[in-house]
């Protein structure tokens, strides 16, 4: 959901507050108002740019100092106060960043503040919103549909994010977004300045915040980008999500192929950034959302042609929702063995916190307690589903396989092994 | 959404088996009934709380802050250690200097995990080791007390010797070559320590002035720890930082 284009950094007149100081346009996050201020109206302007398409705060708030470091994973519910000071005479005084009653940086390169900043802003949003599930990921939009962009940091996320955005794709976030467990397709906008990495500054040297990698300062490591650099600044707080694409920029020529849900589940949880918090409900929601949507991997040496695949993914018919079966976890915990204890006669049940979850071909574990995922094949699928403690090992594979008996039983040992290995399964019963 | 089904509620049980089967067979290019094992395909842990997140600060950072002695008693040194900056205060009274050092920077998941001293104190011609009271790590602050020993002064006495700045981290007390009395000695011979341009002033990255040329890093490298060491006593805090 975006609003029309505004231009927020075109402000006529900052007014200046109590203190005598200039103020930011306040942004929000969750319902938390950021205040940036400063005694410099070339930083706040500069600041309001870098945050155009946040959304707006809540302008008659009190701001109180911050400090919610020490606490991860907690929401207070204050308002938050940035300071960006510097002396009187710029040339020589450095700017001091103060996040609430702590001075975070003090530095004369305004790139530093802007670093930093964008570090607690980050921690900001994922501690500030605990209901949601958030994943470390990128999103844009067209034409009503939103692509998330999912990929490790390095593998060309934010320059691919900023190369849709240039060629009018809608602007969310080139690093997090964020879901409701009960609405897992509706994705909650993060549009923070686009941090392009070192790499990527001569593909932007046109854009005016993007330095001259040779002539910057060697510890600067991205230059974060104002959004109306890129195009019109839309606010933007939702989008529907149809499709989710892992990115991978390298030397292999551009080509986009489907994934399965059990991979792309996998791919998922390796970025996701409080799935500890969120537990079998985000889980739930990233099941949802592998089964209900478009799931793609994209490799590309060419940001053109890249964006031409993804032109055609808005082509694509929606996903109507897999056939997914859930696996509920043992009701009752019985006791751990030794993986080579585990023999054919063995009865075996599925740990007591472990949720699975089938989808014809392949499947996923998930074992809340550990945080651990594991992505098993369509024979894996069928054993798992038959480890209830009643039958040995024997059985499932004779019930499996009768004409292949012994090798079956030995494929099932071999595989309920690993599943111990990783604790995801409990013994019942060791037949002798 | 089918997540209230189980194995039993569905016929899972009979496709899967049969479409087994039939993969099997054709995968092994023959007519009849060939087991395909069941596998493990990935393992994943989700991570830790807030880890993905990319632009943050992760790993262990360590500072060796040198705290002159200066006759104002009172010395705040910044300094830079990667993406972490700490600003260590040393206050001298009589034989008894307390440190203390605040995170400056470097994220929510950094904290002070460690503080010791190398120093000495020959401002009165007692050379001797210092002690160390424990400080207490794990904040954002770390605090801690170091006391001259003069009483246990070893002997290795010699005339005193201020101004180099080039003071022992090593607490042998034997490698400092006297100086000229002058403040400012050292700096010129520790040229190629990025501190002395650096630390002074407070500002982070000037000693890493791989030199745009244009931000005036040279024109701002202002006198370093050197110039603060006319009284002799010095010696360097190493400060350890950790980030989640």
């Amino acid at each position: 959901m975006t609003t029309e284009p505004t231009a927020f950094s075109m402000r006529a007149e900052i007014e200046p507050n109590a203190d005598g100081w200039l103020t930011c346009r306040p942004v929000r996050v969750g319902t938390t108002t950021i205040i940036i201020e400063s005694p410099t109206e070339a930083v706040v302007r500069h600041f309001d740019a870098l945050l155009a398409a946040m959304p707006d705060g809540d302008a008659d708030v009190v701001a109180r100092p911050a400090d919610i470091y020490r606490n991860p994973g907690t929401a207070p519910a204050i308002d938050v106060r940035v300071s960006l000071a510097q002396g009187a005479t710029p040339d020589d005084t450095p700017f001091e960043l103060w996040i609430g009653s702590r001075r975070a940086v003090h530095s004369r390169r305004l790139w530093r503040s802007e670093d930093e900043f964008l570090v607690h802003l980050n921690r900001w949003a994922l501690d500030l919103t605990p209901e949601l599930l958030h994943l470390h990921t990128g999103l844009v939009e067209r034409d009503g549909v939103g692509v998330l962009l999912v990929g490790p940091s390095g593998s060309g996320k934010s320059t691919l994010t900023a190369h849709l955005v240039r060629a009018g794709w809608t602007y969310h976030s080139d690093e997090m977004v964020a879901i409701d467990p009960a609405h897992p397709f509706e994705a909650h906008s993060y549009p923070r300045p686009i941090s392009l990495k070192r790499g990527s500054w001569p593909i932007f040297s046109d854009l005016p915040s993007v330095p001259d990698p040779d002539r910057a300062h060697g510890d600067r490591e991205a230059v974060h980008l104002p959004p109306a650099e890129l195009a019109p600044v839309r606010q933007v707080s939702t989008a529907n999500i149809g499709a989710i694409v892992f990115v991978s920029y390298g030397d292999e020529p551009t080509a986009i192929r489907p994934v399965g849900p059990a991979e792309a589940i996998e791919g998922l949880t390796a970025d996701t950034l409080d799935l500890p918090r969120a537990r079998e409900a985000g889980m739930q929601a990233l099941v949802d959302l592998a089964t209900s949507t478009h799931l793609l991997r994209l490799t590309f040496d060419d940001l053109d042609a890249a964006a031409e695949q993804l032109e055609g993914v808005l082509k694509l018919t929606p996903v109507a929702h897999h056939h997914t079966v859930a696996i509920p976890p043992s009701p009752a915990h019985t006791f751990p063995t030794e993986p080579s204890a585990i023999a054919g006669g063995s009865r075996v049940q599925r740990g007591q916190h472990v949720s699975a979850w089938s989808f014809g071909d392949s499947g996923v574990i998930y074992d809340a307690e550990q945080g651990l995922v594991a992505r098993i094949d369509r024979t894996g699928v069928e054993v798992w589903q038959r480890l209830d403690g009643t039958s040995t090992l024997a059985e499932i594979a004779g019930d499996l396989a009768p004409d292949t008996l012994a090798e079956a039983t030995d494929g099932v040992i071999a595989y309920v092994r690993g599943l111990s290995e990783a604790h995801l399964i409990d013994v019942a019963e060791q037949d002798s | 959404m089918d997540q209230d089904m189980t194995t039993q509620d569905t016929g899972a049980r009979q496709i899967g088996r049969r479409d087994l089967l039939k993969k099997g067979a054709m995968g092994a290019g023959v007519v009849g009934v060939v087991w395909a094992a069941p596998a493990i395909e990935g393992l994943t842990l989700s991570p830790a709380y807030g880890v993905a997140a990319s632009g943050g600060c992760h790993g262990t950072f360590l500072f060796d802050v040198k705290l002159p002695r200066p006759s104002t008693q009172h010395a705040s040194v910044p300094k830079q250690s990667g993406c972490v900056g700490a600003v260590t205060n040393s206050d001298w009274n009589g034989q008894r200097q307390t440190v203390t050092s605040t995170l400056v920077g470097g994220g929510p998941g950094c904290s002070f995990t460690n503080m010791n001293f190398d120093g000495k104190h020959f401002g009165q011609a007692f050379f001797g080791a210092f002690e160390v009271t424990s400080p207490t790590p794990g904040g954002t602050t770390i605090s801690a007390q170091f006391i001259s020993d003069q009483g246990n002064a070893n002997g290795d006495l010699g005339p005193p010797v201020w101004g180099d700045g080039n003071f022992n981290a090593d607490g042998n007390n034997k490698a400092d070559p006297p100086g000229d009395g002058t403040n400012g000695d050292g700096h010129g011979r520790n040229g190629t320590d990025g501190d002395q341009g650096n630390v002074n002033d407070g500002i982070d990255g000037d000693s890493n002035a791989t030199g745009d040329g244009t931000n005036g890093d040279a024109a701002n490298a202002t006198p370093g720890d050197a110039a603060n060491t006319a009284d002799g006593d010095t010696g360097t805090a190493h400060i350890t930082v950790t980030c989640l």
